[in-house]
């Protein structure tokens, strides 16, 4: 998994250090004010698009998923394919968890 | 393991993009009296009723391969599913079991709503969120890693320490939000003009911040929303900022304050909360509708703030200190099956519209 992080790391780094004003970077677990965090329309665009999947983060999410078990088994059955099933707990598999 | 990294590498998606039909369910379904239902004991599917089981299985419910081993009536997870395997196997089975149209499978007659999953009411508008955890270097913020994600206060425990890593909070946790059709339409004024400045209707106000808000929601199965007593204070306001032909565009401002405030040293970033929680997030959105189609064409939101507490996913492990916590709202069509699954773990039982 780290090995997967790391080319997003960098460059999520680098803009959000934009998005909260740059300066030097402190060691330890410093706690600068939340409101250092600027969320306004200048950033608005960055900041949804850095929170949404990075490419290859989570490759499940790639899959065309059916939610639908007797329409993934006709689908299935005609393509002559397995079904290949996840389940979830309360919610749906590939639904919050 | 249903997200765990180790197994979907580009190899395997890809194994999986062209030879299985991929579905996801409930445990819920599992005690559908329908046809569903009944493919699912029948095949043996139903064996142990736990999340994150995957199974390779025929049209027939013939299982060809499955990560939940049963032994002497214990059950235990592999740490993968033998894909490659399974695929093995299912090209060995004669062509009446695998070859395309061999197999038929019937209509599904009467279907058991109770248990079957939920689907969206018409009129629907489906946004699609994500939850994604950050940690705070200085004035920088960064992706986790394993060594951020404590099980203790003072991080003697971590998942980079753990034997069997289940590493997936790094991701972004996905979910959804439903408005109804009479909700959507009552964010849009009759009349707007610019500078018009308006509190967003308090139903929808209030799901969206006990709901999906609620930093427990995807992050240790806390997903049917936060008790009024956890929203300390919550604002969201919706100003007409443009208005034209063709277009009506909307701000959405906000901030909310939930869980407990974090204590001295939580907030000196000493220890990893384990046992209180709190999330102190702004908002901001960007709607806007088409008059002519009436329907909304962007509902964009962002939610930004500080959070403290568990967020390990399903095994609880906290960041130390607190650190951000971003959330994001975009439109989704609600054509492709994964945009309509269900908010939460929202079901017949536990209905997702009205109060809570």
């Amino acid at each position: 998994m780290s090995t997967t992080k790391l080319k997003p790391v960098a460059g999520i780094l680098l803009a959000v250090n934009l998005l909260m004003g740059g300066g030097a970077r402190s060691t330890g677990l410093a706690q600068p004010s939340p409101d250092d965090v600027k969320l306004n329309a200048d950033t608005f665009s960055q900041l949804h698009k850095q929170i949404r999947p990075q490419p290859g983060e989570s490759r499940w999410l790639e899959l065309p998923w059916l939610i639908d078990l007797h329409a993934a088994r006709q689908k299935a059955a005609a393509e002559g394919k397995p079904l290949f099933v996840l389940s979830g707990g309360g919610a749906t598999g590939i639904g919050a968890c | 393991m249903g997200r765990a990294p180790a197994f979907w590498t580009e190899e395997n998606t890809k194994l999986m993009q062209k030879n299985v039909v991929a579905v996801s369910l409930s445990v819920l379904e599992y005690d559908r009296t329908d046809a569903v239902g009944q493919f699912l004991r029948d095949s043996g599917i139903t064996t142990r009723k736990l999340e994150g089981c995957l199974w390779c299985v025929t049209p027939g419910g013939k299982i060809l391969e499955s990560n939940l081993v049963v032994e002497k009536g214990k059950t235990s997870f592999k740490r993968e599913i033998d894909l490659k395997g399974a695929l093995e196997k299912w090209q060995a089975l004669p062509e009446t079991e695998r070859a395309p149209g061999a197999v038929k499978v019937g209509a599904l007659g009467a279907v058991d709503r109770q248990h079957a999953v939920l689907t969206p009411p018409p009129g629907t508008l489906i946004l699609k969120v994500y939850y994604l955890a950050f940690m705070r270097e200085g004035t920088q913020l960064r992706y986790l890693t394993e060594d951020d994600l404590w099980y203790d206060e003072k991080g003697d425990k971590t998942e980079a320490k753990l034997v069997n890593k289940r590493i997936t909070t790094p991701q972004a946790h996905p979910d959804h939000m439903w408005l109804a059709e009479a909700e959507w339409k009552s964010l849009m004024p009759a009349n707007p003009r610019p500078g018009d400045k308006f509190p967003v209707p308090a139903g929808i106000a209030d799901r969206l911040v006990r709901r999906h808000l609620n930093p427990r929601s995807v992050y240790d199965g806390h997903s049917d929303g936060l008790d009024r007593d956890s929203v300390r204070a919550a604002e969201l306001s919706l100003t007409v900022e443009a208005v034209a032909a063709g277009k009506v565009r909307l701000r959405l401002d906000g901030h909310a304050k939930l869980g407990k405030q974090p204590s001295p040293t939580v907030l000196a970033g000493k220890i990893a909360s384990m046992d209180q929680w709190g999330y102190e997030p702004k908002l901001l959105g960007f709607l806007e509708y088409d008059p002519q189609k009436r329907a909304f064409t962007r509902f964009d939101m962002v939610a930004l703030g500080d959070q403290f507490g568990r967020v390990g996913l399903t095994i609880g492990a906290a960041r130390p200190g607190c650190q951000p916590l971003g959330i994001t709202f975009e439109l989704v069509k609600g054509d492709r099956p994964a945009d309509r699954v269900p908010p939460g773990s929202a079901s017949a039982a536990r209905p997702y519209f009205g109060p809570k």
